[in-house]
């Protein structure tokens, strides 16, 4: 879709960001280079959806920068693709596309263009892309979570950035969409650098170059898939405010943590208990 | 099973065990619900004095007589056809029930022209708050702040002065007719949509919205595209409720010479024609059980 990765280098520095006081990132430094395929996992409230967001310039940093290629991030160079729930229900499909590409439309025209399009083909292409063309006249509400994933996907492509972040993309799917969901997102891809935040720990060692764990706000690790381990994995649930749910789910190569006893008895079963 | 979990977090050192906290906590709960429930009836105790409440008023035998003298005197309605069509058809209270359906027809259409610009500017999700703010500057949200004030005062305005008053000074404006009644709803009326266009704004998914901010989309358009298509189907259905209810207030407005069928309740009260009176009475069911079918088939449509 976008032109060759040949920029988008994408930075964090020294980056700390706070909610009602309360540090949702702190001090994270990371550097993510062009073409790059990243997955970030973490347990809930690590701070993983904060982190595409100030990627994307939805949200500003308290302290530190974040850069694309050395200037401040805009919504026009870095892509977020939210999750498939943030669709407009009552619109099309291919309205909610066409409203992903509203700020390269005139003023006036960006009231307009998703509702009557001057120009939908690219909207069409797009959903043709992840497998949807003949949804593009059903509203959203009439679409399965999976297919509205998909779109979401779609709407974040219209714009052509050279950043592609996904946020959740096989949050709400069953295990079986969610290998697909991937594959959609590899298969619309052109060498864009890819960031997602992915529950399924299994996927994301499976499909993704480089993984990196975020809990409690900060960067617990940030490795090749290849290095990650069963205790660094352990250690970044443990250290996080909650647990997950889902970790396990994916199903996928590594069955991490499984019951193994430890000095003080019982305590590891009962957490593989909770985490189930 | 619950015993073990509770054991083992507690093995686990995840803290006090959680089943203990709600033991302890539901009395309090309880006793907070049995203060809430007193202080109401208190209040519903001291609001009965104040509207000097007294049952027995209902059933002495003065007041049985009264109303069984009205139902008497009421029967057989007048359904005479120069009652209900008059000499010319536009002085008959058909055309009086027409007048009433169209003043409140009308009374809405403006009513929600005027609301929707109030209820943009009354959101503060729209003004100052939320993701379309999240990265604005302190003198914007500010200015945002300033608006929202200025814009909710209105429409607490608009909707404290009741239809009937507003009636009242446009028919002193405008003089006697219909037209006074329809803008007399048109702005009391603005002040009740305006309100609940504004809540439902500020009620929306700030993510969806976020969404479509993220694709480039100015604040207005994202307002557009982002919040507005998810509180379409609410505002439809909320303005046909009103418009019931328009149809309702419309019926008094010829109290004050606004036009509508509230011209006949009043003056068959004053010269006591009962059996008028009773028509005129029937003629409002008639009409609001129309609305309220109308309404409904409608709601269904655009569910």
């Amino acid at each position: 879709m976008a032109e060759s990765a040949s920029s988008g280098e994408l930075a964090f520095d020294g980056v700390t960001k706070r909610f009602d006081g309360e540090a949702a990132l702190a001090d994270v430094s990371l550097r993510f280079a062009p073409g790059e395929r990243v997955a970030v996992v973490g347990p809930s409230g690590a701070g993983k959806t904060t982190l595409l967001r100030l990627a994307n310039g939805a949200l500003t940093p308290d302290e530190g920068t974040v850069t694309l290629d050395g200037d401040p991030v805009s919504g026009a160079d870095v892509a977020l693709a939210y999750q498939g729930e943030t669709l407009v229900d009552r619109r099309t499909a291919l309205a909610n596309v066409l409203s992903g590409r509203v700020g390269d439309c005139s003023w006036l025209r960006g009231f307009l263009e998703p509702l009557v399009p001057c120009d939908p083909q690219p909207g069409l292409e797009l959903l043709d892309a992840v497998g949807l063309a003949g949804k593009a006249d059903a509203r959203a509400a009439t679409l399965s979570a999976g297919e509205r994933q998909r779109v979401a996907f779609a709407r974040a492509l219209a714009r052509d950035a050279p950043v592609v972040l996904a946020d959740e993309p096989t949050a709400n799917l069953d295990p079986s969409s969610r290998a697909n969901v991937v594959d959609v997102l590899d298969g619309v891809l052109d060498g864009e650098l890819l960031v997602t935040v992915l529950h399924e720990v299994g996927l994301a060692l499976e499909r993704f170059e480089r993984i990196v764990g975020l809990a409690d706000g900060r960067v617990r690790f940030d490795e090749s898939a290849a290095e990650v381990s069963d205790e660094m994995l352990d250690d970044l649930f443990a250290a996080g405010k909650s647990t997950p749910d889902t970790r396990r789910a994916a199903g996928g190569p590594r069955q991490h943590r499984a019951a193994k006893p430890t000095e003080d008895g019982d305590e590891s079963s009962t957490r593989v208990r909770w985490y189930a | 099973m619950p015993e073990e979990r509770a054991g083992s977090s507690a093995e686990a050192g995840l803290g006090p065990s959680t089943a203990v906290d709600e033991y302890e906590t539901e009395p309090l709960a309880s006793k907070r619900r049995l203060t809430t429930i007193l202080a109401g009836c208190l209040v519903l105790l001291v609001a009965a004095w104040v509207a000097e409440v007294d049952p027995l008023a209902l059933v002495s035998p003065g007041a049985r007589e009264q109303m069984l003298a009205f139902v008497a005197e009421g029967l057989p309605p007048d359904t005479s056809r120069d009652y209900l069509l008059g000499r010319t058809l536009r002085d008959g209270l058909l055309w009086a029930v027409v007048e009433t359906l169209a003043i409140s027809v009308v009374g809405t259409a403006l009513a929600v022209a005027l609301a929707v610009p109030l209820a943009v500017t009354s959101a503060a999700t729209v003004t100052h708050r939320g993701p379309l703010y999240a990265t604005a500057s302190p003198t914007r949200v500010a200015a945002g702040r300033g608006v929202y004030h200025v814009s909710r005062t209105v429409l607490s305005f608009l909707r404290s002065v009741p239809g009937i008053v507003w009636g009242f000074l446009f028919v002193t404006a405008i003089g006697l007719g219909p037209f006074a009644g329809a803008l007399a709803l048109a702005v009391h009326n603005a002040g009740v949509l305006g309100k609940l266009y504004a809540d439902f704004l500020e009620d929306t998914d700030p993510m969806t919205t976020e969404a479509v901010a993220a694709g480039g989309a100015t604040r207005l358009q994202a307002v557009c595209h982002g919040m507005v298509p998810q509180v379409t189907a609410t505002v439809a259905s909320y303005t046909l409720y009103r418009w019931e209810c328009t149809i309702r207030s419309a019926t008094i407005l010829g109290f004050v010479g606004a036009g509508g069928i509230g011209y006949y309740l009043v003056v068959t009260i004053q010269r006591l024609q009962y059996q008028k009176l009773l028509t005129a009475i029937a003629a409002v069911f008639g009409l609001v059980v129309l609305s309220d079918w109308l309404a409904s088939r409608l709601r269904t449509r655009l569910g």
